[in-house]
């Protein structure tokens, strides 16, 4: 039995809308597992983003309420969610969204600067392993401006797991990239939660899907479908992607 | 069509950035506005008010007795001359009310047709004037602040010790020598009275009896009245006999010199603002460039030329600079009204009311002008605008070096991201570092004056006497008394300066001036050019009297005084604010030869300062018949009353208030084109835990540590042109070479003054990061 990390019950969000209101989610129950690689598919418009930034507090829910560790996130203070998300969370963008004017290594390290339980030279080893790690120790003096795509978002991730978070959010993680780069910023992932990191992430991209131990369908604002994967072994692609396929089909996607 | 539809959308979409230069434009215009009327206003009613009391072109003051028939003819025949008309008078050394003490000389006269009496608000004058009963006196305006009288309080006359009170009976215009800054004043009571003071004061021999001659230039004379003063001077030595003249032109100056110096001050720091307008609006476009990238290069790919898209820019900053200016007129007349009426305490006379139009019309063209042609010039940034690289993504990624590179770490971690801010954008912070450069060296240049009027040490240096002691002679001394009273001062403390001068008027080459005999000329202060006359046959001179009497040092001149006359050698050039420069100074060896026997007046500058009390009791106990000793009045030495010590201290407030208006203004629009700049960043800050706090305090930061090159700046610009800026506001009243010293104070108000209205109006724009959801990052 795997312990819930994270809890959404009856997670609504909508938005004003030509004077009315638009329903972009519609009483979600979710419950994300330690360990799990969670990703979260549905067509455009179905309101898999903004399911990411409800669960992660990175926006506030129309109502519900979000559980992590005994605390609603709706209902928590601003400072008390700014404190979340360099503790607990981690966030990956799709655009990357690298801080311009700082370094590579600066754009990891600031984070941790902000979580006093590591010292800063902690913070500062820790950076430079996940720099390493990513591949990225060459480039940590350039700026966001000066290297690829896939360097700034090997980085983004590294960012993401600088504070060794609970839990890491990704929404499109590779729609920025190309090919070469997604299967490099996959390879990460995987290997991020191999080590036990538990992901959450949203895409349209099957490559990612694959990558999931756990799939999840949204459809107009609601969960329809659930899928339970192995964990991810790169001889076992072809069967996985037909499985997979198979299922997406099956939620019409 | 197309560009007014363009110019409008602008109007829309850049409200804030509009808004402020508006702003600013209101706060130019007002002021500009405001000044300009005030000082043409003024003028104008001074004119007007010489005009109706008919004062004449030169007024005499003269001993009746000196007043000969033959001088009278002699003034009367000549051909520069259209009239004389004669005033009896009496003259008084000085005058109390309650505690208040006028310690210059009033010249009592018969009420006369032409003055005109306020009414009790000052604010207008009655339609008639009633006549005086005996022991009623009409005073001019100049006195009531002076005296702290009001219609109804008791004052006393002073005529060489014999005391005559009046009971006030209200306050006159009278424009030839009301002003606040006029020394000598003339006071209106009825004839029984005048007469009555003549004839005691006769019969104890105390000579007060005084015509004042006003004399009116004729009409075919093409002189001024300053060449008429000096040339009817020469052919008759009118004014070498008596105790002093004023010409029409004498009263204006003196009249109007305040104001001038202050709006000569304020219109600079008005000129300083729009510079930094300027400023304001070069960075406003070249940011807007920088946001607008992607529209500006789809109106370019759809037809529209770098010139039109020019004339958009040029047409929206216009239009608010014209709406500016506009609401800037309107409010700067209830400012002139103000002004004017805070003029009115110092000129004594009340100004006309309205704008001036026509230099307001000028200032506001030569603003619209001076702007086109910045707009122009940085809006040539359009040209370079690629509508390929607009339309495939926009602006280039920011990258940058810099030696100010400091690595981020926890220390300071806010710090050093407003610091990383900074560098990463340089140019875009650049005229903000030139904004509080402006605006810091104006507000240390205020305070240089401030410290300037309160320091002796400086004062000493251009010119004026500061001592610790201060004795008028009430009967010429001998070398014993002298002797003896320095000896009693000396057993009390070293002396380390001591001037034993006596003050007069005389005429040199017919120009009446202040003349300052010295007994020990050695003492001199001020000396800027040559030495101090040692010799009885040389004077020195100041530098306006220099220009006025296009005079220098070698040169000879005819000094003259009553009968008298000498040829003497000008042997410097000195400093002197007394009459505002038109002094001259000379030995009492060479006084001798005009008449002049003995000292007056006495000081002395001590090394041990605080034995000053005790001093002064034992000279008024041991010589107390001859002398009366007191301690020097610092505050009323400089300009009488402390005056200028409250109109720098006006000017210090609006200077400061300007700054800070300004700075919140521009920290506003800059913080404003910052945060769209920044947005994503901030955004990206927010996603990985920054709190809205910790990001504002980083915002004020950033906005502190700009300040602080900018207040360096100001100072490196202060002490390089502060002096000569100073010298030549100063020059106006006599001090054209002026010794500048800055303090701690001096510096560190102005410095802090930015760094915490920066700091503090950074913060509370920065609210606006409230804002900033993390889902504006997302790309759906």
């Amino acid at each position: 039995m795997k312990n819930a990390i994270l809890s959404a019950k009856g997670l609504c969000k909508s938005f004003a809308h030509n004077g009315g209101q638009l329903h972009i989610l519609s009483h979600v129950d979710l419950d994300l597992y330690e360990g799990d690689f969670t990703v979260i598919m549905g067509s455009s418009g179905s309101g898999k983003s903004t399911l990411l930034y409800a669960l992660s507090g990175m926006d506030r829910a129309s109502a519900g309420e979000v559980l992590y560790a005994g605390n609603d996130l709706v209902k928590m203070k601003e400072d008390a969610l700014c404190v979340l998300r360099h503790s607990d969370f981690g966030f990956i963008f799709q655009q990357i969204h690298l801080v311009s004017n700082l370094t590579l290594f600066e754009n990891v390290a600031v984070p941790g600067y902000l979580d006093k339980t590591h010292s800063a030279a902690d913070v500062q080893k820790r950076a430079e392993a996940l720099l390493r790690q990513m591949n990225l120790s060459a480039v940590k003096t350039h700026l966001p401006a000066q290297v690829s795509g896939g360097e700034a978002q090997r980085c983004a991730i590294a960012r993401a797991v600088i504070n060794e978070p609970k839990l890491l959010f990704a929404d499109e993680p590779t729609g920025a990239l190309n090919r070469k780069n997604t299967t490099e910023v996959l390879n990460l992932l995987t290997g991020l939660n191999r080590e036990g990191q538990s992901i959450l992430t949203v895409t349209h991209d099957i490559r990612v899907a694959l990558r999931a131990t756990r799939l999840l369908y949204l459809s107009d604002g609601k969960i329809i479908g659930e899928l339970t994967l192995s964990p991810y072994l790169p001889e076992g692609e072809k069967s996985r992607e037909t499985q997979v396929n198979a299922w997406l089909t099956s939620m019409e996607w | 069509m197309e560009i007014l539809i363009l110019i409008k959308a602008n109007l829309r979409r850049r409200q804030g950035t509009y808004l402020g230069i508006m702003l600013l434009t209101v706060l130019i215009a007002c002021s500009a506005g405001a000044i300009l009327s005030v000082m043409e206003n003024s003028e104008r009613a001074l004119d007007a008010a010489l005009e109706h009391s008919d004062s004449g072109d030169v007024a005499v003051f003269m001993s009746s007795e000196v007043l000969t028939d033959t001088l009278r003819s002699e003034l009367e025949g000549n051909k520069l001359v259209e009239r004389v008309r004669y005033l009896d008078a009496a003259y008084a050394d000085s005058a109390k009310c309650g505690e208040k003490v006028y310690a210059n000389g009033i010249f009592l006269t018969k009420l006369r047709d032409g003055i005109l009496l306020y009414n009790s608000r000052a604010d207008g004058f009655t339609e008639t004037i009633p006549p005086l009963k005996e022991w009623e006196v009409y005073l001019p305006l100049g006195m009531k602040a002076k005296l702290e009288c009001e219609p109804g309080d008791t004052i006393q006359f002073f005529f060489y010790g014999k005391a005559f009170d009046f009971r006030i009976a209200g306050f006159v215009q009278e424009p030839a020598q009301g002003a606040a800054n006029i020394g000598w004043k003339q006071v209106f009571i009825s004839g029984q009275a005048l007469y009555t003071i003549l004839d005691e004061c006769s019969k104890e021999n105390i000579f007060v009896d005084i015509t004042i001659a006003m004399i009116y230039k004729a009409a075919e004379c093409p002189l001024s009245a300053a060449k008429f003063s000096r040339q009817l001077n020469l052919e008759t030595k009118i004014i070498a006999n008596a105790m002093g003249a004023l010409t029409k032109a004498d009263t204006i100056r003196y009249t109007m010199i305040l104001w001038q110096v202050i709006s000569c001050v304020l219109l600079l720091f008005v000129g300083l603002l729009f510079v930094i307008v300027l400023i304001v609006m070069g960075h406003s476009i070249l940011t807007e460039v920088e946001l607008d990238y992607v529209n500006l290069g789809i109106l370019k790919s759809q037809g529209f030329s770098n010139r039109k898209i020019r004339r958009i820019l040029l047409a929206g900053y216009l239009l608010c600079e014209l709406a500016g200016g506009l609401a800037g007129s309107l409010l700067a007349l209830p400012l002139s009204l103000f002004l004017g009426r805070q003029m009115m305490q110092n000129t004594a006379i009340l100004p006309n009311g309205g704008l001036s139009c026509g230099k307001l019309f000028l200032v506001l063209l030569a603003i619209l002008l001076v702007s086109a042609v910045m707009v122009g010039i940085q809006t040539q940034k359009v040209g370079k605008i690629s509508p390929i690289r607009a339309i495939s993504g926009g602006k280039p990624e920011i990258y940058f070096d810099s030696r100010l590179l400091l690595p981020i770490r926890r220390r300071g971690l806010f710090f050093l991201l407003a610091l990383r801010q900074l560098v990463s954008g340089k140019k875009r912070y650049l005229g903000t570092v030139f904004i509080v450069a402006i605006l810091t060296f104006f507000m240390f240049s205020i305070n240089l004056i401030g410290d300037l009027f309160n320091s002796k040490a400086a004062l000493e240096a251009m010119g004026t006497r500061i001592s610790e002691i201060e004795i008028r002679c009430l009967t010429p001394l001998d070398d014993a008394t002298e002797k003896e009273i320095e000896a009693l001062v000396t057993d009390h403390s070293p002396i380390r300066k001591k001037y034993y001068t006596h003050m007069g008027y005389m005429s040199v080459n017919g120009e009446n001036l202040r003349c300052e005999c010295h007994k020990y000329p050695e003492y001199i202060n001020g000396i800027q050019k040559g030495r101090a006359p040692m010799y009885d046959n040389e004077i020195l001179i100041t530098e306006m009297v220099a220009e006025i009497l296009e005079i220098g040092v070698g040169d000879t001149v005819t000094v003259s005084k009553d009968e008298l006359e000498a040829e003497f050698m000008i042997s410097g050039i000195y400093q002197c604010a007394y009459d505002s420069g038109m002094t001259f100074a000379l030995s009492l060896d060479g006084a001798k030869k005009l008449g002049v026997e003995h000292i007056t007046y006495i000081e002395f500058c001590l090394l041990k300062p605080e034995q000053s009390g005790e001093i002064v009791e034992a000279l008024n106990r041991k010589f107390g018949d001859r002398i009366e000793a007191k301690l020097f009045d610092f505050d009323a030495s400089i300009m009488n009353d402390g005056m200028i010590d409250s109109v720098i201290t006006s000017l210090r407030a609006v200077i400061y208030i300007f700054s800070v208006l300004f700075a919140l203004i521009v920290v506003e629009m800059v913080c404003s084109k910052s945060f769209s700049m920044e947005r994503t960043d901030i955004g990206i800050l927010r996603a990985v835990g920054f709190s809205v706090a910790g990001l504002r305090l980083s915002f004020a930061l950033r906005f502190f540590v700009i300040s602080l090159p900018g207040s360096a700046l100001g100072m490196v610009l202060s002490s390089a042109l502060s002096p000569r800026l100073i010298g030549g506001i100063l020059g106006m009243v006599g001090f054209s070479k002026v010794e500048l010293e800055f303090t701690f104070l001096t510096v560190l108000i102005p410095v802090l003054l930015m760094g915490v209205c920066f700091f503090t109006f950074a913060y509370a724009a920065a609210h606006r990061i409230k804002r900033v959801a993390v889902r504006e990052l997302v790309v759906e």
